[in-house]
């Protein structure tokens, strides 16, 4: 079922920061989210995902379960990047499944490592696949490749579009290249 | 040996032969021992028949105060982390005990209490505010980001403990066991030293004090000084092993 946003004004204190958005995303499409600092794009996901409330307006059809790459990792820090996965997923798929989908991600070494001994471009894709192994209807990215390498960008893009083929995606970025690449429609906030 | 560890053993050398010369000044064994005199008598203590029966009638009870405080500190700070409520409710008893000298509680507890449950007691009474005062500040101050992670995700609350509380409580745990442990030490024995507890660690001190045997006081005062620090490692210890274990999972 497609996604429907009516009307969506968000203020904070003075400042409107979404004023009267309307948006349709129909069921598996893989929209981009773009436009300036401070436009809204943030506001406008955490909306959708419940995270915040909006001062008037109406969203339908948004699915129960969402996953999200937020803009910060949000990692347990002592943890490894394996207990990290499992943080979200629980027991729903097999710690096999974890380590493969890591070592995909190219962390074969580091999957028993504590996170907060590793990269910032590793615990990016740790952050990354915590968000696409869990149960989810619906992802969300918030600028999720911020602090890859290109090459490294590239492959993690290839591993996100193949996990999320049948699922509807919304994807924040500043970078078009990116939103080419990935998804189907670019909205853009002004 | 390094170079810390140097000046810490030169520091506590300085302070024994000050000990030693204020004590030649003194001249009177029953006003101020001399350190030889208090190892002379410790030494005595430590063979005598009594002396394992007496560390352990001190030992036994004082842990017990503070391992039960450490507990229900611990369980209560979840408690009032989950519902404000408790914690308000929980407010006015923590303050009170917080603000009260000891010597009042352990005066009144004398006529509630048996003399065995009294040394339990008054360590439990000084442990419980500080352990849970520094969880509850530990589960406060859990990172915001995670618990909205956790709360996107319908995570439920044994995950929530392991991955988001357990961490942030932490540094605030091993700090309240370090000072509890000391605290304990201190106010049980002054609990059986006020109780007049027979038997005990602070019996003995009595005695001392009341035959003016100042090397005698001072010897069971060195046993208390290395009880408590005996005992804050093993416990540090334990905490270590456990929260490393934690982590694993």
């Amino acid at each position: 079922m497609s996604i429907i946003i009516n009307d969506l004004t968000k203020k904070y204190g003075e400042k409107t920061v979404l004023s009267d958005f309307s948006l349709k995303i129909e069921d598996k499409e893989k929209i981009t989210v773009m436009g300036p600092s401070g436009c809204g794009k943030t506001t406008l996901i955490r909306i959708i995902a419940g995270l915040e409330i909006p001062d008037s307006g109406e969203l339908l059809n948004v699915p129960e379960k969402i996953s999200f790459v937020f803009q910060e990792n949000r990692l347990c820090e002592d943890f490894s990047a394996v207990s990290n996965v499992m943080f979200v997923t629980g027991k729903s798929i097999s710690k096999e499944e974890i380590e493969d989908n890591l070592k995909l991600l190219g962390l074969s070494d580091s999957l028993y490592k504590p996170v907060k001994n590793l990269s910032g471009g590793m615990k990016r894709r740790v952050a990354i696949a915590r968000a696409l192994l869990s149960d989810y209807d619906l992802l969300i990215m918030d600028e999720p490749f911020k602090g890859l390498d290109e090459e490294l960008k590239l492959s993690v893009l290839q591993y996100v579009k193949e996990k999320t083929k049948d699922k509807t995606v919304i994807f924040v970025t500043h970078n078009l290249d990116e939103a080419k690449l990935f998804s189907e429609r670019i909205i853009n906030l002004i | 040996m390094n170079k810390k560890l140097l000046y810490k053993f030169l520091s506590v050398l300085f302070a024994l032969i000050l000990w030693q010369l204020v004590a030649i000044i003194v001249n009177a064994d029953f006003l101020l021992a001399s350190p030889i005199s208090v190892i002379k008598r410790l030494s005595e203590l430590v063979f005598s028949n009594s002396f394992l029966s007496t560390v352990l009638f001190s030992f036994l009870r004082i842990s017990g105060g503070f391992l039960s405080a450490f507990l229900i500190g611990i369980v209560f700070a979840v408690i009032s982390g989950r519902f404000k409520l408790f914690e308000y409710l929980l407010w006015p008893f923590v303050v009170t005990v917080k603000s009260v000298p000891i010597a009042s509680f352990i005066i009144l507890c004398l006529i509630w209490l048996s003399f065995g449950q009294l040394t339990v007691f008054i360590a439990f009474l000084i442990v419980f505010p500080v352990v849970y005062s520094n969880v509850l500040q530990g589960i406060k101050s859990a990172s915001k980001n995670l618990v909205e992670v956790a709360n996107l995700y319908n995570i439920p609350f044994k995950r929530r403990l392991i991955y988001i509380y357990i961490p942030s409580i932490k540094p605030f745990l091993v700090s309240a066991s370090n000072v509890g442990i000391g605290m304990a030490w201190k106010a049980g024995v002054a609990a059986e030293v006020i109780g007049v507890i027979d038997g005990s660690i602070g019996g003995k001190l009595y005695d001392a004090k009341i035959y003016l045997l100042n090397s005698d006081l001072l010897a069971w005062t060195v046993v208390i000084i290395a009880l408590s620090v005996l005992s804050e490692k093993i416990f540090s210890m334990l905490l270590k092993i456990i929260f490393e274990r934690i982590e694993k999972i």
